[in-house]
C-alpha cells in the first residue's frame, strides 16, 4: 500500500516538460546533463507511478498477466494429462496386455507341448488345440508390437526381437519331438526337453522382463496423474484473487463501487477455476480408480495367471521326466503357494472378485486332484497317475487347471475393461478444458482492459 | 506414438549430431547391415563342453583284481536289505529314459521299457512273484553311484559298467550283458572310428566311462557332454557335433532312430554290464546274481535279447558269470 496521493500531484509532467524545452536552446553539455539528470530525478518518477492511471494501468497489466498465465498453464497441464491418458487408452496398455498375453502364451504353450506328450503318440486334440493356439497367439502379438516401440536399440525391441527369432526355433523342435514320437522313437522326448530348456531358460525370462517393462509405464503414467492439477488450480485461484483485490483497491481509492469490467473477468475466471475443480478431481478420481482397481489389480492376477501356468508345467514335466529329485514338486508347491497368496489377496469388491472366488475354489480342486497323482505314483502307478494329471475327469488336474485358467483369464478381460473404462472417462472428462481454459482468460483479459479503460477516460 | 516420434526425432538428431562427429573415422553404421546369426541351433539342458583333459593320462583305477567277479547266489532269500524291499512293497529301480533299447519311453504306451528294464522286471518276479511290481528313478548317469550311496533306489539297471574304480563306491552284479564301445556317425561323413576324430567333436554323457575312454584315447577330440544318449542323438542331428562314442549297446539304439547314421570303427573298449547295489547289501547282490543265473539258464535271457536286441545280430548267449565267494 502506497501512501494516500495529494491531489496536486496528479500530472506532474503538465509543468515539467515546458521548462526542459525552454532550457534545451543555449546549453552546454554539462548544463544539459545536470537538467536532465534533475527532471529523472527519483522523487519526479515516484510521483508519476503514484500517479492514478499508472495504478490502474498497473492494476490492469497485473490482473491480465495473472489471467493469461492462469489459463495457458491450465491448457497445457489439461492438454497434457488427457494426451497422455489418451496415449496409455491407445498405446500404452495395449501394449502391456499384449505383453500379459505374449507371456501367458508361451506359459501355455510350454505347459501344453509337455501335456501332449505326457499322452504318448496320439495327443489329445484339445492339449494340442490349446499348443497351437498359444504359439498362434504368442506370434500375434509380437506382430503386434508387444515392444510397444519401432526403435531396435530400445530393451523392450530387443527383449521381443528375441522372443519373436526364437519362437520359431521352439516350434520347429516341439514338431521334431512329436514326429519322433509319432514314428516311435524316443529321442522325441530329448527334443521336448530342447524345447522346453529354450523356453524356460531364454524365452519366459524376457518374456517376464518384457510384462514388467510395459506395465511399470502404465503404472508410472497414471501415478503421474492421480493427483488433480493443483498448480493450474492455484494459478486460476491466485488470479481470482488478483481480480478481488483490483476491486477493493478501485473501491478504497476511487469510491468506485462496482466494476463491471472486473466483475465479469471475476466470473469468468470463477468459471474457469469451478470448470476445473469439477474436472480436474473426477478426471484424478478416475485415474486413481483405475489404477488401484485395474492396473495394480490386473498385475496381480498376470502373476497368478503366470503362476499357475508354470505350476502345471512342473506338475507335467514330472510326469514327462519321471523326476524323483523333488525339484518339480518344490516347484509346484511354490508356485500354487503363492498363487493362492495373490488370490486371497485380491480383496472383494474389486472388478473380477467373483471370478476370482471361482478360481480359489478351482485352485483347492487341482491341488485335491495334485495330491490324488502324487499318491497314485507314490504308489508306482505311472500310468494311475497320468490319468489323474490329464485324464477327462470332472475332478482331475486338467479339468480343475483348466478352470482356474479361464476364471483368471476372465477376471483379467473384466478388470482390463474396468481399468480402460476409467482411464477413457478420466481422458473425457477433461475434454474441452484446455481450450475453454485459453478461450475464459482472454475473455477475461478482454473484461479487466475494457473496465479500466472506461476508468482511465476520466482522466484526460 | 506422438511420444515416440519425438523420441525417434530426438535420437535422429542426436545421430546427425554425432555422425557429424564421426563422420572422420567413417563410422556410420546402417541398420540393415547389422547381422545377427540365427542359424546355431539351441543345446539340451545342461549340456556344456568337457574341459580339456590334463597332459597327464587319469590314473588308472587302483588294481582290484577281477572287477566282474561278484558274490556267489545263495539258496538264501532273505535278508536286511530283502526284508526291507518287501516291506515297500516295490522294487525301487534306478535308470533313465534316453537309452533306446535299453530303457526308454514307450511313445505308444507311455511306459519305461527295455533290456534293462527287462532284468529289473525279472528280479522283481523273483522278489515278489510279480514283474510288475517295480517303480523307476529317473538318473542322469552321472548320479548313479550317488543314487546308491544315498540309498534313493535298491538297484541300478542302466547300462553300467563295472570296473575297479566304481567298485570302491557300490557293488555289481555279475555281468549280465557283455558291450563295447564303438562310434556313431553320420553317414559318408568319412568318419570310419576312433581315429578320425582328432579335432572333431564328440558327444558323450557326463559321468560315463565312454568320456574316460575317449579323453584317454583321442585328447584331440572336443567333448560335448549331454545328460542322456538320446540327447546326443540330436546333438548330432542339429550337426553340433560329429560323431558320438558309447557302447554298441546303446549305439545300435541310437543308430534305429535314423537311417543317415551308422555304427562304425571296431571296439575302443570292452563293456561288461552289471547291476549296481549299494555296497554293503550283500544279500541283495547275491540275491539280483541268483536272478541272473535262472534267465541264463532258462532262456529268459535269450528271449529278452531277440525282442530288444536283434538289431546287434543273432544272440551271443549269456555272459559266464565269475565269481568270488
Amino acid at each position: 500500500m502506497v501512501a494516500a496521493p495529494s491531489a496536486s500531484s496528479i500530472d506532474p509532467r503538465s509543468d515539467a516538460i515546458p521548462s526542459l524545452r525552454a532550457a534545451a536552446g543555449n546549453l552546454t553539455p554539462r548544463a544539459a546533463a545536470d537538467l536532465v539528470r534533475e527532471h529523472l530525478d527519483p522523487t519526479d518518477m515516484r510521483a508519476f507511478v503514484r500517479s492514478s492511471p499508472a495504478r490502474l494501468i498497473f492494476i490492469g497489466a497485473v490482473t491480465i498477466a495473472l489471467c493469461l498465465v492462469a489459463g495457458v498453464v491450465t491448457s497445457a497441464a489439461v492438454s497434457d494429462r488427457q494426451s497422455t491418458l489418451n496415449t496409455v487408452l491407445d498405446n500404452t496398455e495395449p501394449f502391456a496386455s499384449s505383453a500379459q498375453l505374449l507371456y501367458s502364451s508361451l506359459s501355455i504353450a510350454d505347459a501344453s507341448a509337455a501335456t501332449a506328450f505326457i499322452s504318448g503318440g496320439l495327443e489329445p486334440q484339445s492339449v494340442r488345440n490349446s499348443y497351437t493356439q498359444a504359439v498362434g497367439q504368442a506370434a500375434a502379438e509380437l506382430a503386434g508390437g508387444a515392444a510397444g516401440t519401432d526403435d531396435p536399440d530400445t530393451h523392450a525391441r530387443q527383449l521381443s526381437t528375441g522372443i519373436a527369432t526364437q519362437l520359431p526355433v521352439y516350434a520347429g523342435l516341439v514338431e521334431t519331438a512329436r514326429t519322433n514320437n509319432r514314428s516311435g522313437h524316443p529321442v522325441g522326448a530329448a527334443y521336448l526337453g530342447e524345447a522346453s530348456t529354450l523356453m524356460q531358460t531364454k524365452m519366459l525370462p524376457m518374456a517376464e522382463e518384457l510384462h514388467a517393462l510395459q506395465s511399470a509405464t502404465v503404472v508410472s503414467t497414471q501415478r503421474r496423474y492421480v493427483a488433480p492439477p493443483w498448480l493450474a488450480g492455484a494459478l486460476v485461484a491466485l488470479a481470482v484473487i488478483g481480480l478481488l483485490v483490483a476491486q477493493v483497491l478501485l473501491f478504497r481509492r476511487w469510491r468506485r463501487i462496482l466494476n463491471p469490467g472486473l466483475i465479469f473477468a471475476s466470473a469468468s475466471m470463477i468459471g474457469l477455476f469451478v470448470w476445473l475443480a469439477i474436472a480436474g478431481s473426477i478426471s484424478a478420481a478416475a485415474t486413481r480408480h483405475a489404477l488401484d482397481h485395474g492396473t495394480i489389480p490386473l498385475e496381480r492376477l498376470t502373476e497368478s495367471r503366470i503362476l499357475s501356468q508354470q505350476a502345471r508345467s512342473d506338475e507335467t514335466l514330472k510326469l514327462v521326466r519321471r523326476d524323483t529329485t523333488g525339484q518339480y514338486d518344490a516347484a509346484f508347491d511354490a508356485n500354487v503357494e503363492r498363487l493362492g497368496e495373490q488370490l486371497h489377496d485380491y480383496g472383494q469388491g474389486n472388478e473380477g472378485s467373483a471370478r476370482v472366488n471361482d478360481a480359489i475354489a478351482a485352485r483347492a480342486g487341482w491341488l485335491a486332484a495334485h495330491a490324488r497323482m502324487n499318491e497314485t505314483l507314490a504308489a508306482g502307478d505311472h500310468e494311475g497317475a497320468s490319468i489323474v494329471a490329464i485324464g477327462p475327469g470332472e475332478a482331475d488336474s486338467s479339468a480343475q487347471f483348466t478352470k482356474l485358467d479361464s476364471d483368471i483369464e476372465r477376471a483379467i478381460t473384466e478388470t482390463r475393461n474396468d481399468l480402460r473404462s476409467n482411464v477413457s472417462r478420466a481422458a473425457l472428462v477433461l475434454d474441452g478444458l484446455s481450450p475453454g481454459a485459453i478461450g475464459l482468460s482472454i475473455v477475461a483479459s478482454l473484461w479487466i482492459a475494457l473496465g479500466l479503460w472506461t476508468r482511465l477516460r476520466e482522466y484526460r | 506414438m506422438k511420444r515416440h516420434r519425438v523420441l525417434a526425432a530426438a535420437l535422429a538428431t542426436a545421430t546427425i549430431a554425432s555422425s557429424a562427429c564421426s563422420v572422420a573415422t567413417g563410422n556410420t553404421e546402417d541398420p540393415a547391415a547389422r547381422s545377427v546369426s540365427y542359424t546355431e541351433p539351441p543345446l539340451p539342458g545342461n549340456a556344456q563342453e568337457a574341459p580339456p583333459v590334463s597332459a597327464a593320462p587319469t590314473t588308472p583305477a587302483d588294481d582290484c583284481g577281477n572287477p566282474t567277479a561278484s558274490l556267489r547266489p545263495s539258496e538264501l532269500r532273505t535278508g536286511p536289505t530283502l526284508d526291507a524291499i518287501r516291506a515297500h512293497g516295490r522294487l525301487i529301480v534306478g535308470l533313465d529314459t534316453g537309452s533306446n533299447l535299453f530303457s526308454f519311453r514307450d511313445p505308444l504306451t507311455g511306459s519305461v521299457v527295455g533290456f534293462d528294464v527287462e532284468i529289473a522286471k525279472e528280479v522283481a518276479r523273483d522278489l515278489f512273484g510279480d514283474p510288475e511290481r517295480v517303480e523307476y528313478r529317473i538318473l542322469g548317469s552321472a548320479d548313479r553311484e550317488a543314487a546308491l550311496q544315498n540309498h534313493t533306489v535298491d538297484i541300478v539297471a542302466k547300462t553300467m559298467t563295472i570296473n575297479c574304480q566304481r567298485r570302491q563306491h557300490v557293488s555289481f552284479s555279475t555281468v549280465y550283458y557283455q558291450a563295447a564301445q564303438r562310434v556313431l556317425a553320420v553317414r559318408d561323413s568319412g568318419i570310419k572310428g576312433i581315429s578320425d576324430l582328432a579335432g572333431k567333436r564328440v558327444c558323450v554323457v557326463s559321468g560315463t566311462t565312454s568320456l574316460q575312454h575317449i579323453q584317454q584315447m583321442q585328447p584331440a577330440a572336443t567333448i560335448l557332454t549331454v545328460p542322456t544318449w538320446a540327447d546326443c542323438l540330436v546333438v548330432l542331428q542339429q550337426r553340433q557335433v560329429d560323431a558320438v562314442s558309447t557302447d554298441d549297446s546303446i549305439l545300435a539304439g541310437l543308430a534305429a532312430q535314423d537311417p543317415y547314421v551308422e555304427v562304425v570303427g571296431g571296439s575302443i573298449s570292452p563293456e561288461p554290464y552289471g547291476i549296481g547295489i549299494s555296497k554293503d547289501e550283500e544279500d541283495l547282490v547275491r540275491f539280483v546274481n541268483g536272478t541272473l543265473e535262472r534267465i541264463r539258464g532258462d532262456g529268459t535271457w535269450n528271449r529278452i535279447y531277440d525282442h530288444w536286441l536283434t538289431v546287434l545280430g543273432p544272440s551271443p548267449g549269456p555272459p559266464q558269470p565269475e565269481y568270488v565267494d
